[in-house]
């Protein structure tokens, strides 16, 4: 089920009523409601593979026991054991056909050929979601940050829970479980919270992100005929898709865990306004790379050991999390990117500024120097979201050399505002979400306008969003893929 | 909690009161249009009403209502036909039409044409519009088979029926701000609107020349992938149907030579989707149609191009008639 459909749009005041009204007696009966509505959320998609995220569960909820042991040899034992299954589980759906062809190639090279048995199986969706779940469940007892779940449902629910299930936040155990564990009452605030969030996170995806989706494609699928400026608007409307896109998603995860009374990790914090590559990646998919800040990079040794030891974790870092995104050479070489574009700070030792400040935080409008780190940080972005996008590395490669050429053959391109005039309904669909992330980027989400404007505001996003939802048909989020 | 309900279904009410007036707008347009008979496909259903002993249909889009002549189909087959080819026709209308249709006449055969893009998105609207004149059996059913979250939703904020007409608005003003020619060029001089057993009676002299062809902007091909089109369950639906209700279904993929109906693509596509059923007819071997002497337009073939289609069908269907007839007397 998608969250920018008419049936989620059906189901969640359902689910919400029962939880509230029916279910509200007892703690019990509400986690397993929202067990069984997860379940029903996820099998909507495609009930075969309900299986393999039961069983998942059910293998990590073993495994915390284990791992929970006093002897360690024994603990470490089964860490590793859910780590193998966890990643197995992922390898074989998602790594095993990538591996295999270029084992494929590797052969071939050596001039030995072989035909390798290629799986014909569909990705299941959000399993790169829920077995980090299962993952960091496992670690955190291991580490002694978390005790085991007695309860099978409360565990199945930290796992499942519907909102965040199919693409994210990556939830940690510490933060989810004690919510699930605790009884929960209805609170005004956070319910009206929950639907701004909700309405919020449906524009962005419904009207702007799929709105530039339709561009991005015919710009990406035609690249080579394509001029120099179009490529370049191309590329910016793709950044601006995948995060109206994803951070849609998440705000809608956001909202909808709010109406049941759990508050989710925020995922997003408008990453665009970045100063530079580090902060971009403490304002992007947060929770992703704090997943892989806490399991992978510091437990092989962080920045503590020397600085070619960081500049190496640092790269495993980012290759990783390129190739979790997909089993592709230019998912690999967009984190590769990134990881160039993180070096300098990190051997500058400035990978630690903006850490806690947002841009302009005491002003109404940037000054010169930001305007400038925030354009080259989302002009390098930018670049790298080319290898996201493009459905393989030659594909890549030759968007890139069509802008140069065809900046080569006409420098002054730029300076013809025909050229951008064509694309214009980019930037109407653009601009009104950068200026509303400016506005909010102080006070998240808070909009501090006088009652009957907000109301207006709302019920304006309301009909654009359902109009728009109508118009077109239903739509994948890019981070189902993944 | 009940002040977060309440609040809920005010917001719900200003929404309503904004949008509502927009239906008023717009549903006299409608009104009109049903009003004066002027809606094609009412006009087609009411002759197919009054239609005296059909046994035979034509479904599909404005691909067959132009390419298929049910007088001269008679003729060579002996059977009695009525056109029911309507503009746009997704298969979810042609499965209703079927369902109708075999309520109120002795349907016999049924001779549906195939092409990828009825498949990929039904808009409802048009469909619920095409349906309002069948029975209220029929548009329940529609109602809850085409999509119940989409109707529920229509229903309660009115506004999204008429998505169709406040598209056109940004269109409109696109346009304008673009001040590009229009890309469809339709050339159609002398041009009859009657319906010949739904059939559209137009003028000979509608043929496009080659050039104003040759500029024509052409769509896309169609992805070839059996997943982009979530309709197929009703192409099951109408195989079953007619199996049910014993009657002859002929399926076919009549050329119309624009990439949006890619003939080759689409012949493959479906004969490879319709290997799972033994006693089907899928016919596509019709007459080369590339002379732009036969075309009104892109997409629709003009009266010589339709005589020559049915005539190539009229033949195909004889043969299998008396194939069947033999195989029947032979079991006998």
């Amino acid at each position: 089920m998608l969250f920018n459909s008419f049936e989620f749009l059906l189901f969640l005041p359902i689910v919400f009523i029962l939880y509230w009204f029916v279910f509200n007696k007892k703690l019990s009966w509400q986690n397993g409601l929202v067990l069984v509505a997860s379940y029903f959320f996820y099998g909507w998609w495609s009930w075969k593979f309900m299986g393999l995220l039961m069983l998942s569960t059910a293998l990590d909820y073993a495994y915390g026991f284990w791992v929970a042991s006093p002897n360690r040899k024994k603990a470490k034992l089964f860490l590793w054991l859910s780590i193998i299954n966890n990643l197995g589980i992922l390898g074989v759906f998602k790594y095993y056909n990538f591996f295999a062809v270029q084992f494929q190639k590797g052969f071939d090279l050596l001039g030995l050929h072989t035909n390798p048995v290629l799986l014909q199986v569909a990705l299941p969706i959000g399993i790169s979601f829920y077995t980090f779940h299962g993952m960091s469940y496992v670690f955190d007892i291991y580490r002694g940050h978390q005790k085991p779940v007695r309860n099978f449902v409360d565990y199945a629910v930290f796992v499942s829970f519907f909102p965040l299930l199919v693409a994210g936040p990556i939830e940690r155990a510490s933060h989810l479980l004690p919510q699930v564990q605790k009884p929960r009452s209805f609170k005004y605030a956070q319910a009206v919270e929950g639907c701004r969030l909700i309405l919020w996170g449906m524009f962005k995806k419904v009207v702007i992100a799929d709105s530039l989706a339709g561009i991005v494609d015919s710009i990406f699928s035609n690249y080579h005929d394509q001029n120099g400026v179009t490529l370049i608007v191309g590329a910016i409307a793709f950044s601006f898709q995948i995060y109206g896109d994803f951070s849609g998603y998440s705000d809608i995860a956001l909202g909808t865990a709010k109406l049941f009374g759990f508050e989710l990790l925020s995922n997003f914090k408008f990453p665009y306004f970045s100063r530079d590559v580090a902060e971009f990646w403490r304002r992007w998919h947060i929770s992703l790379s704090s997943w892989f800040r806490d399991y992978l990079y510091i437990p092989i040794g962080g920045s503590k050991n020397g600085k070619y030891k960081a500049i190496r974790n640092t790269f495993i870092i980012f290759l990783v999390s390129g190739f979790w995104h997909g089993a592709s050479w230019n998912f690999i070489a967009w984190g590769f990117i990134h990881a160039c574009g993180f070096l300098p700070l990190l051997l500058l030792n400035r990978n630690r500024k903006h850490v806690t400040d947002v841009v302009a935080q005491d002003r109404k409008l940037p000054n010169l120097k930001e305007i400038w780190q925030m354009s080259t940080t989302f002009a390098f972005v930018t670049f790298a979201w080319i290898f996201f996008r493009a459905d393989g590395m030659h594909i890549a490669l030759g968007y890139i050399k069509q802008i140069g050429v065809s900046f080569y053959n006409n420098p002054t391109m730029i300076l013809h505002p025909c050229f951008l005039l064509k694309w214009k309904m980019a930037f109407v669909y653009i601009i009104p979400l950068v200026l509303g992330d400016w506005y909010l980027r102080r006070d998240e989400r808070k909009l501090t306008v006088i009652k009957k404007v907000k109301g207006l505001i709302y019920v304006l996003l309301i009909i654009l969003t359902i109009f728009f939802l109508f118009m077109r048909e239903e739509s994948t989020f890019i981070y189902f893929q993944f | 909690m009940r002040f977060f309900i309440f609040r809920l279904f005010k917001l719900y009410l200003i929404i309503l009161l904004l949008t509502y007036p927009f239906k008023f707008l717009i549903e006299k347009q409608e009104q009109a249009l049903i009003k004066y008979g002027n809606d094609k496909n009412f006009i087609k259903w009411s002759g197919f009403v009054n239609f005296d002993s059909c046994n035979t249909i034509f479904l599909g889009s404005s691909k067959i209502y132009c390419s298929t002549r049910p007088l001269l189909f008679d003729s060579i087959t002996g059977l009695k036909s009525y056109n029911l080819g309507t503009g746009s026709q997704s298969i979810v209308e042609s499965f209703y039409y079927l369902k109708q249709a075999s309520e109120i006449k002795n349907i016999k055969n049924v001779i549906l044409d195939l092409h990828l893009s009825s498949f990929q998105y039904v808009d409802l609207m048009h469909v619920r519009r095409n349906m309002q004149y069948l029975d209220k059996k029929i548009k329940r059913d529609l109602y809850i088979n085409s999509g119940l979250a989409k109707n529920l939703f229509c229903d309660l904020i009115p506004i999204l029926e008429y998505s169709k007409y406040l598209q056109k608005i940004p269109n409109s003003i696109m346009y304008f701000i673009n001040k590009e020619p229009n890309k469809k060029v339709h050339i159609a001089t002398n041009f009859q609107n009657t319906w010949e057993r739904g059939f559209q009676n137009a003028q000979i002299n509608d043929t496009m020349s080659s050039i104003e062809f040759k500029k024509q902007y052409f769509e896309k091909n169609l992805a070839n992938n059996a997943t982009s089109y979530p309709n197929m369950c009703f192409l099951d639906s109408i195989i079953s149907f007619c199996e049910v209700h014993k009657i002859q279904i002929t399926l076919t993929n009549i050329p119309s030579g624009s990439k949006v109906n890619d003939t080759k693509n689409c012949t493959l596509f479906f004969e490879g989707y319709l290997k799972k059923y033994k006693n089907i007819h899928f016919f596509y071997n019709f007459p080369k149609l590339e002379n732009t002497d036969v075309r009104s337009d892109e997409f629709h073939i003009n009266n010589i191009g339709a005589d020559k289609i049915t005539h190539s069908l009229g033949t195909h269907y004889t043969v299998i008639s008396s194939k069947s007839n033999q195989t029947h007397q032979d079991s006998n």
